[in-house]
């Protein structure tokens, strides 16, 4: 198997590493390296890769805040040296957690990690529950159907599903839900926003509208809205 | 008798751990070379931040310079000295100002100063090694 990655690290001799390691496992094609979330941004909102190796503290943005921002979520495996991060990067999801400076043999069992998550997936056009996902609620699991869903909205530790007749909060995060809804239907458009898209009736420069209700769609998120909007 | 690499494997400072630097790079000693040269500029940079951070009364920027040149310490084999890094940088975290971590960083800072040196003379005896023919 074959990924695409990018280096986020503001030391060289951290990024140099990580390249030599990327280039002799044979398995990672390094697209770019950065040495600060800002100028890796720039790069990944134009250009989709599979995994990032992201270093947490940098001059600016933090490799979390970088994440926050991606308008889409590729595979990351962070590359720090504080062990305090462990909770973030479980929120996050991230596949591992490399202390530097680490070894070949511990770069090649995060590897190994990515490859048994990205084999875990089911692929969305293979699953029949496709159209629909279930949320606890009430004590119990109710079924909502894509279509049904307007948007989901971060309350903190919680999210709301806006349905066409009835809202839902249940326990979760919008960067968790991020991975798990179906992309044909879903994209964030903010940090605190996931939208249906076949519900937008219209936008208005950084906000758009679903059911009179105004969403701001961030500057990150802006571009890949447009792009998947049929404008003509 | 003339010197050659096949004779002499390079052998490390004693303040290296080169059990270590193997563990990371084996024995590809123009690749050793190549991450001693870009951690001694990138120390040239850094150790000073260090020192100013301390100088100005920047209790955060000081964790995060040593936070920072932590890790350069471990690409060159200086595990020890990561690791006194590290328990500066946790006094830090706990200390609410300067003051509170003078001590313990009259005895880091001349370490770091010491290993910035160490690093450039071993780059240098490692540049010479390696024009040795093989």
């Amino acid at each position: 198997m074959s990924w695409t990655c990018v280096i986020i690290e503001d030391l060289p001799v951290a990024a140099e590493y990580t390249r030599k390691c990327c280039e002799k496992s044979g398995q990672l094609e390094v697209l770019g390296q950065f040495g600060n979330a800002e100028e890796a941004l720039d790069f990944l909102n134009t250009t989709t890769v599979d995994l990032l190796f992201l270093d947490v503290e940098m001059p600016g943005a933090t490799g979390f805040q970088l994440l926050d921002q991606l308008p889409y979520s590729p595979k990351v495996i962070l590359t720090t040296s504080k062990p305090e991060y462990a909770y973030d990067a479980f929120e996050y999801r991230v596949v591992d957690f490399l202390k530097k400076p680490f070894t070949y043999q511990r770069f090649q069992e995060a590897l190994h990690k990515l490859q048994e998550k990205a084999e875990g997936v089911v692929p969305q056009e293979n699953n029949p529950l496709n159209n629909a996902i279930f949320i606890k609620s009430d004590g119990k699991l109710v079924r909502l159907n894509n279509e049904d869903i307007l948007y989901i909205e971060s309350m903190g530790d919680y999210v709301k599903f806006v349905t066409l007749d009835k809202k839902y909060v249940t326990h979760n995060t919008i960067k968790a839900l991020e991975e798990k809804v179906n992309k044909e239907y879903f994209m964030k458009v903010h940090r605190s926003y996931i939208i249906n898209i076949t519900k937008i009736d219209d936008i208005r420069e950084n906000d758009l509208f679903i059911r009179g209700t105004e969403i701001p769609i961030s500057k990150a998120h802006k571009s890949e809205v447009l792009k998947r909007l049929n404008i003509i | 008798m003339s010197t050659n690499k096949n004779s002499n494997a390079f052998v490390f400072n004693e303040k290296i751990d080169s059990g270590f630097l193997f563990s990371l790079y084996e024995d590809d000693y123009a690749y050793i070379a190549e991450i001693f040269a870009i951690t001694v500029d990138q120390l040239v940079l850094d150790v000073p931040v260090v020192k100013t951070a301390f100088e100005n009364g920047q209790l955060a920027d000081l964790q995060k310079s040593v936070h920072k040149l932590k890790p350069s310490f471990g690409f060159v084999g200086l595990t020890g000295l990561q690791q006194e890094c590290k328990l500066f940088e946790d006094l830090c975290r706990q200390s609410t100002d300067t003051g509170e971590v003078a001590d313990p960083f009259a005895i880091l800072y001349p370490k770091l100063e010491e290993a910035q040196v160490l690093v450039a003379e071993e780059l240098s005896r490692l540049q010479e090694f390696n024009q040795l023919p093989s």
